[in-house]
């Protein structure tokens, strides 16, 4: 579970989040939709602890965070695979989840390739799963499928449904048919700064 | 079509060589002094000379580990205080006065202050060392202030221990710039070594015995002695940039192309 109370957040002066108080459950999967710019992924650094609120404070029972970053962040000299294992421990079940994750993804082809012979979206599926792989009980996704085709999401979906169960997923979304494809309890961004979410 | 005739690639230097040694050939036979211009056979035959007896070896061994201590020791102290002064701004401001010191300082005079201070032996390694020192510090420093901030906020938030993300992300992004930190510093520091020895003529230096060819006019062997020293210069080079490379190559750190 994840409580924010009055969590405030500025940005060189300009204030992005305002007062914002939400409860998230343990479990389930939320997507924050809003107009760009108005909070979302500043609202995602800090429920990930990227980030410390200006004012109020956020609990969390969440120990083990995974996240999809807007830009990839992949290691230029470390292939898929290895960009993947990175963040596991060094063991056998490890390369099997890596192996899985990149054939969910499509990518087993391009298992032995370094991100810059990848596409863009190449590089995202990658990014969603290295988070996907780590497990965890906090998966944040910032714009995870925003480089995918819609045809690709859809076969793709059903799998991440599933990996999303039982445990607390925030997705970070523009268009409506991601979080459907999700499932996911769509909350609005509200006001300018972001005050709360409905 | 008619071919034209064009040297292959591999031919360049050995001709530009062969060019310029065609030139100082030409030179000294034309000017006739030889004791101001020897001969190229002339440096050769003094090369020989010199290569024959056992004193040669031992004059170049110790000048090499001289020198070669001195930068050894300046590219470990220069990741350190490069790791230190990143980290610490205090520290940063206390030492970059006196790496700009380093930096702005004649090499003459610092040569002979040390030779005050610590006596001749010591002097080349020391003179080695402060003129390796900031331009290992300051590449480092640079190649740490460069490391991908987005990377390493990652590894933090996937929880990677700090050796996994030293070993991943750190010493991979410093590389290039360590790189170029040996490259500058090797090349400077030995040249920088050998005009400590002149100066201060410690025993079985070849800074001794290039002083000696100028004092007892010996010019073949004055130029022999320094075709020694670029032949160890781009020698030592070479080695410690085809080792560091193939380091490189082993841990993939050269795909260098950003997300």
């Amino acid at each position: 579970m994840i409580e924010l109370h009055s969590v405030s957040r500025q940005f060189e002066q300009k204030t992005v989040i305002n007062g914002l108080s939400h409860t998230f459950p343990d479990r389930g999967i939320f997507a924050l939709m809003g107009p760009s710019g108005c909070g979302k992924t500043s609202l995602l650094r800090l429920l990930a602890g990227l980030d410390k609120p200006d004012g109020g404070s956020i609990n969390s029972t969440h120990q083990r965070i995974a996240m999809a970053f807007q830009e990839p962040r992949l290691i230029p000299w470390l292939n898929c695979e290895e960009n993947l294992k990175l963040i596991l421990p060094k063991d056998n079940s490890s390369s099997k989840l890596v192996q899985e994750w990149l054939d969910i993804l499509e990518l087993s082809g391009a298992a032995k390739q370094y991100p810059n012979e990848l596409s863009g979206g190449m590089k995202q599926r990658l990014s969603l799963a290295r988070a996907l792989c780590f497990g965890g009980d906090l998966l944040l996704l910032d714009e995870p499928f925003s480089a995918l085709d819609q045809e690709l999401k859809n076969r793709i979906a059903p799998t991440i449904r599933k990996a999303c169960q039982d445990r607390l997923v925030i997705l970070v979304t523009h268009d409506q048919r991601d979080a459907e494809l999700l499932g996911a309890t769509v909350l609005r961004c509200e006001g300018s700064p972001l005050s709360t979410l409905i | 079509m008619k071919k034209v005739f064009s040297w292959p690639k591999w031919s360049y230097l050995p001709l530009a060589i062969l060019f310029w040694i065609g030139l100082w050939w030409i030179l000294s036979v034309a000017f006739g002094k030889p004791l101001l211009l020897p001969t190229p056979p002339a440096v050769v035959q003094a090369l020989g000379r010199m290569i024959s007896t056992g004193s040669f070896w031992i004059t170049v061994g110790l000048s090499l580990v001289r020198i070669l201590l001195g930068i050894l020791l300046a590219l470990m102290a220069g990741v350190l205080l490069a790791v230190l002064t990143v980290k610490s701004a205090l520290l940063h401001h206390l030492f970059s006065p006196v790496l700009m010191l380093f930096k702005a300082t004649p090499v003459a005079s610092v040569i002979f202050l040390v030779l005050l201070w610590i006596g001749r032996d010591g002097v080349p390694l020391f003179i080695a060392f402060i003129m390796a020192l900031p331009i290992v510090w300051s590449n480092v420093r640079e190649g740490l202030l460069q490391t991908d901030r987005r990377l390493l906020e990652m590894a933090e938030l996937f929880g990677l221990s700090k050796r996994k993300q030293l070993t991943a992300i750190h010493i991979p992004s410093l590389f290039p710039y360590f790189l170029a930190a040996c490259r500058s510093a090797i090349a400077l520091a030995w040249k920088a070594g050998i005009a400590a020895e002149v100066l201060c003529t410690p025993k079985n230096s070849i800074g001794r015995a290039i002083y000696e060819g100028k004092q007892y006019l010996l010019t073949d062997e004055l130029f022999a002695w320094t075709l020694i020293v670029v032949l160890i210069s781009a020698g030592v080079e070479w080695g410690a940039l085809a080792l560091l490379k193939k380091a490189q190559q082993s841990k993939k750190w050269e795909v260098k192309n950003r997300d």
